[in-house]
């Protein structure tokens, strides 16, 4: 009679370590996520920002041409003749030291 | 095996099969997707996704030398419509758009009738009315940001400035002679964006901007261009001349201060794109004597001493008359440049001879260009030496069948004013970036000598008769305070048709500078297609007088006679320390009695007896020393004494009124003027030394101050 063969005990491998791993997968996915999300709020708010910049910048050139427009010679000359003003004389201006 | 095994074993067979068939196909088509239609298809993903724009420069701003604005760029809106969608919005819409942009109701149905899917509304409006329009929020409506070319002055100085035309490239003057760096670098940029099309930024990096144009600053003073271009065109209309131009140059450097063309036509697009000093080229008539005496004088082919006989107004020479204004029988050179015998100069140029006198025109810039910074410049006319017949020569000595353009004119009187140098004229500083780093910066180029300093000095003298002499012809060249020389020219204008001369229509012309003592300012003025009898010194020399008035009160540059000075400075003749004794000549202001190295290096105390308050001052600021004055007038009395070991603290000054000699008797307050050495003042005098050494061609014993 052939001796029964013996079955060698099974071990039950531990489910602990996938569960782990897998958790840790989502985790970090959704931190990428998450990041990535702030990145692109970022993104929008630079983009905001920048649009502010040039705004700004626009308008830092408009007020000088106003201001260069205001103070032309040209126009200086036709507000003094309306003040009855004329550009000095000789011998009008003294300079002292 | 029973039947119902066997059935369904073929069947899964089937599916697998079937399976098998589907996984192959969608195999298939991955590779038809990725390898045979991906690079299209990517294409057209990335189109779909991503925007490409182009960032505009901005053109940098021109600025005269004070800083002032003569162009800005700014933005402007553009407004565009969808023909078709917008003919969907209702008629009320439709009107308050039309209010918004200033058309009329029928205007704006006329521009929507168009068949097009694009039209323009209006470019480059004000933003905030065009914010009125884009506030409609009406569907075919959009804008568009643009940059547009402002020149804030009008027309200030338009032929230099010059113009920029719609998608922002130079097209002439300043704007086109240094357009690649008033250009800028636009930027093309590309970007990710959303369903709304929000940009979406990969990384902040990606942000880029484009790099504005660099600011450029001229040479020219606002204020003087203004008022050269006031009194001209006040000429040009008085005198029925049909333009005019005007030139203010420093005589030294070469900077132009002032570049006025004026039409009797005015006509503001033509203006700026034309610059009829540098473009255009006139027979210079009488105003060639000046250079052809100096030519003589460095020839030693007339002797100043000399008597030329002016044959009583009427020269006959190879088959022609050359006549004078009013007869003259003997002259000297001084006589002939005084009273601008025709007759004189003819018999002096042949007997300079044509090719001395081609080799010295030559030398004064005559004929070639002068390099001035300034697009389309000509170089005049000027014809070899070697081809003139015995009546050209004469001719022109009198400046007929020469031709030359009003800024070499102006550079070759700059000669004579200067020493004998020519130099190279700029319009243009300095350009810097948007950071104000320093890209570009001009400095006096002296291109040549064109005659000897002790000839200069000559004509120095010589010129000033022209305006201060009994029978001078431009005593209202004079400016009250300041000795002017300078020249008339009137000359019959060349009739394109018959190649001869019009009789009643003359170029009339004046140049000189001033103080003659010490050149500041060099002006030329020239009026063109005036009738007979408006000479160059009736039109054209009281334009100068105006202008070099207000410009010497601009450059706050005080008579030498007045009792209240500026503070400006003056050359070392200070040093000699005669009272109001300005310096005649350049080479004069050179006292040998001085140890200017001792003085200069600033380890003795310099003579200041003698010297006015504004002499003083001017020693002062020059060696960065301090002054107690005491008093008023001239100087009669300084402590430590001259000489002696500079002092770390104040040196005294005792002044008094001419005549008074004792210190006690001086009366008047204390003041204590304190000198910042490295003033503007003291970089003019090293300019004024460094020049004073090129005149000489050599060491004046004298150190620059550094």
């Amino acid at each position: 009679m052939r001796a029964r063969q013996r079955k060698s005990p099974v071990h039950k491998r531990s489910r602990l370590l996938p569960a782990l791993l897998a958790a840790a997968i989502v985790v970090v996915g959704f931190a990428t996520l998450l990041m990535r999300l702030e990145v692109t709020q970022e993104g929008y708010r630079l983009s905001a920002v920048r649009l502010d910049i040039v705004k700004l910048e626009d308008e830092n050139r408009r007020l000088r041409l106003t201001a260069a427009q205001l103070s032309s010679h040209d126009r200086l000359r036709a507000l003094a003749s309306r003040y009855h003003l004329e550009p000095a004389r000789n011998g009008q201006v003294v300079m002292v030291p | 095996m029973t039947s119902a095994f066997k059935q369904r074993r073929s069947r899964i067979g089937v599916l697998t099969f079937a399976l098998t068939a589907l996984f192959g196909l969608a195999v298939l088509r991955l590779v038809a997707l990725v390898v045979l239609q991906g690079p299209r298809l990517n294409t057209m993903a990335r189109e779909e996704h991503t925007a490409e724009t182009e960032l505009a420069a901005v053109r940098g701003p021109i600025v005269d030398r004070h800083g002032e604005p003569m162009a800005l760029s700014a933005e402007t809106r553009s407004i565009y419509a969808r023909p078709q969608k917008l003919l969907e919005a209702n008629a009320a819409e439709r009107a308050k758009l039309a209010a918004a942009l200033d058309l009329s109701s029928e205007e704006l149905a006329h521009r929507l009738a168009k068949p097009a899917p694009f039209i323009w509304l209006r470019r480059r409006m004000d933003p905030a009315q065009a914010a009125a329009a884009e506030a409609l929020n009406i569907d075919g409506l959009g804008a568009f940001s643009e940059y547009k070319r402002f020149y804030p002055e009008s027309n200030l100085a338009g032929a230099v400035v010059g113009s920029a035309g719609m998608d922002g490239q130079g097209l002439s003057g300043v704007e086109l002679e240094y357009d690649k760096l008033i250009r800028g670098a636009p930027v093309e940029l590309s970007f990710y964006h959303d369903a709304l099309g929000h940009p979406i930024l990969d990384s902040p990096l990606a942000i880029k901007s484009s790099q504005p144009g660099a600011q450029v600053q001229l040479t020219l003073d606002g204020r003087i261009q203004s008022l050269a271009e006031n009194e001209l065109a006040d000429e040009v209309q008085s005198s029925g001349a049909q333009r005019g131009t005007a030139i203010v140059l420093d005589p030294w450097s070469g900077e132009i201060l002032a570049l006025a063309n004026e039409s009797a036509q005015p006509d503001p697009v033509h203006a700026r794109l034309h610059d009829a000093a540098v473009q255009d080229a006139f027979e210079p008539g009488s105003t060639m004597k000046g250079l052809l005496a100096s030519i003589a004088l460095t020839n030693h082919t007339v002797n100043p001493a000399e008597q030329i006989y002016c044959e009583n107004g009427v020269y006959h020479l190879d088959g022609r008359t050359i006549h004078d204004d009013s007869p003259h029988g003997w002259l000297d050179l001084a006589g002939i440049i005084e009273m601008s015998s025709n007759i004189g100069a003819s018999k002096i140029a042949l007997r300079l001879g044509a090719r001395r006198f081609y080799e010295g025109l030559h030398g004064f810039g005559i004929g070639r260009r002068t390099g001035v910074d300034l697009p389309g410049e000509a170089g005049g006319l000027l014809s070899k030496g070697s081809s003139w017949r015995e009546i050209e020569l004469a001719n022109h000595g009198f400046g007929q069948g020469v031709a030359v353009t009003p800024m070499q004119l102006a550079v070759a009187y700059a000669a004579i004013a200067n020493g004998g140098l020519v130099v190279r004229p700029y319009v243009v500083k300095s350009v810097s970036d948007a950071e104000g780093n320093v890209l570009l910066t001009h400095t006096p180029q002296v291109m040549g000598r064109a005659i000897p300093p002790e000839v200069a000095h000559q004509m120095n003298l010589l010129l000033r008769n022209v305006v201060n002499g009994a029978d001078g012809t431009a005593h209202k060249a004079q400016v009250d305070g300041f000795i002017v020389a300078g020249k008339t020219g009137t000359a019959q204008m060349v009739n394109p048709l018959t190649h001869g001369y019009f009789q009643n229509r003359h170029v009339s012309s004046f140049v000189g500078f001033l103080p003659a003592d010490d050149p500041r300012l060099l002006i030329l003025v020239v009026l063109y297609d005036v009738g007979h009898g408006h000479f160059g010194g009736l039109v054209a020399a009281p334009v100068f007088s105006e202008i070099a008035s207000g410009a010497l009160r601009d450059l706050d540059v005080a008579s030498p006679g007045s009792d209240y000075d500026s503070a400006s400075v003056l050359p070392i003749s200070s040093f000699t320390g005669a009272p109001h004794k300005r310096n005649i000549d350049p080479l004069a202001a050179i006292d040998p009695g001085v140890d200017y190295d001792a003085v200069l290096d600033r380890k003795a105390t310099p003579d200041f007896s003698g010297a006015s308050l504004r002499h003083a001052l001017d020693i002062a600021r020059q060696l960065g020393i301090n002054l107690d004055v005491n008093g008023q007038g001239y100087v009669i009395a300084q402590d430590p004494a001259p000489g002696s070991t500079l002092p770390s603290s104040a040196i005294k000054l005792t002044l008094a009124p001419a005549g008074i000699a004792n210190p006690e008797s001086a009366a008047g307050g204390v003041t204590k003027i304190s000198i910042t050495p490295r003033s503007k003042a003291h970089a003019a005098g090293n300019a004024r030394l460094a020049l004073l050494e090129h005149a000489t061609g050599k060491k004046t014993n004298r150190k620059i101050l550094r």
